[in-house]
């Protein structure tokens, strides 16, 4: 006779891992930082970050997110709280560095690929991507990269950079507009 | 020209993306006749494999321990700046204590002159006639000072001043003060 079959454990909630960390357990911070690293490091790289400092800006966007639990209100959700962290950090980066903005994409940063047609066809594409990003004013920007790459939808995009949905929407629309006219 | 389906499309396009939802037949239809609804797909495909190198590149172990011992100095940074703004603004306290009271006590020394009071000092005990001083003369004043030089409970040797060396004004004077 078989026993009852086992359940998986679901994932902890970011609310239940933050909880965690807060009382101590440094393994809930271990997994928000694999859970979030990823999507985090693509909106730096799509928002202009230099490649190289892409690996401190994702470490840096945590030190600051764990810094601050305080002020992270459990109703957001984490990775759009990090991400609006990630995007002032980004601000005060090109505030800093004033008149350089976004870098051109290297080699190294695009996707490996056995083809040799499609990584060249995969390395003009995110080469115009990038150089299209470049132009576009900074919360047109972040708004179609929250949309088209982390998939939030308007209200979530507009808590994350302080505007409206009404807006958001407005400035993705115009995003691609522009992309396309640039990319495709 | 875009259509109602355009925006049908564009509103759906992150969740199917995600794999949330799927596209019905007619939205993949639309979207591979439409050569805008298409343009969109292709750019939002291309927005999530950016940064796909520095993405495999992450070891989340290793970013996690040096996120922690980052908040952790920072931790210790911000005690240390706490504590040297202490310091800071404990020594200026102190200063400025310091520079006040002997203001303050300057203040009381100023007030030197033949219609002052004899005894200046607001400190008991410790009564300084100065008024008298300008009327003795060069080797009693000497003595003065050397009575202040020397160590306490012990005077120096001189000509000190007595009631005798003083004249019925000056011996006057000295009964008044006695006298309040």
């Amino acid at each position: 006779m078989t026993g009852p079959a086992a359940t998986p454990t679901p994932a902890p909630a970011d609310a239940d891992l933050v909880r965690a960390y807060r009382a101590g357990d440094e393994r809930a911070a271990t997994t928000l930082v694999t859970r979030h690293a990823g999507p985090l490091a693509r909106f730096l790289a799509g928002a202009g970050a230099d490649s190289g400092d892409l690996d401190d800006l994702v470490q840096e966007t945590f030190i600051r997110a764990f810094r601050s639990l305080d002020g992270w209100r459990a109703e957001a959700a984490f990775r759009s709280w990090l991400l609006s962290i990630a995007s002032n950090l980004l601000k005060d980066q090109f505030r800093k560095h004033r008149g350089r903005t976004i870098v051109a994409i290297e080699d190294s940063d695009l996707p490996a690929t056995d083809d040799p047609a499609l990584a060249l066809d995969a390395r003009e594409a995110e080469r115009r991507l990038i150089a299209g990003l470049a132009t576009l004013p900074r919360l047109q920007r972040e708004v179609f990269l929250l949309r088209a790459q982390q998939g939030m939808d308007y209200e979530t995009i507009a808590r994350t950079l302080d505007t409206t949905p009404g807006a958001a929407r407005v400035h993705y629309h115009q995003a691609v507009k522009r992309l396309k006219e640039l990319v495709a | 020209m875009t259509t109602e389906l355009c925006d049908i499309l564009s509103d759906k396009l992150p969740r199917v993306a995600s794999g949330e939802l799927q596209w019905t037949a007619e939205e993949a239809a639309h979207l591979a006749a439409c050569p805008e609804c298409a343009a969109e797909w292709s750019l939002g495909g291309q927005a999530r494999k950016l940064g796909e190198r520095a993405v495999q590149a992450i070891e989340p172990a290793q970013l996690s321990a040096r996120v922690l011992a980052g908040v952790v100095a920072r931790r210790r940074q911000d005690r240390w700046t706490r504590g040297a703004w202490f310091t800071t603004l404990a020594a200026a306290a102190a200063i400025t204590i310091v520079v006040w009271t002997g203001r303050n006590r300057g203040g009381s020394h100023l007030a030197i002159g033949p219609d002052s009071s004899p005894a200046v000092s607001a400190e008991p005990g410790f009564h300084l006639p100065l008024a008298e001083l300008e009327s003795l003369d060069s080797d009693q004043l000497q003595a003065v000072l050397d009575g202040l030089d020397a160590p306490v409970g012990q005077v120096a040797p001189g000509p000190a001043p007595s009631f005798g060396d003083l004249d019925d004004h000056q011996l006057e004077r000295v009964l008044r003060s006695l006298e309040g």
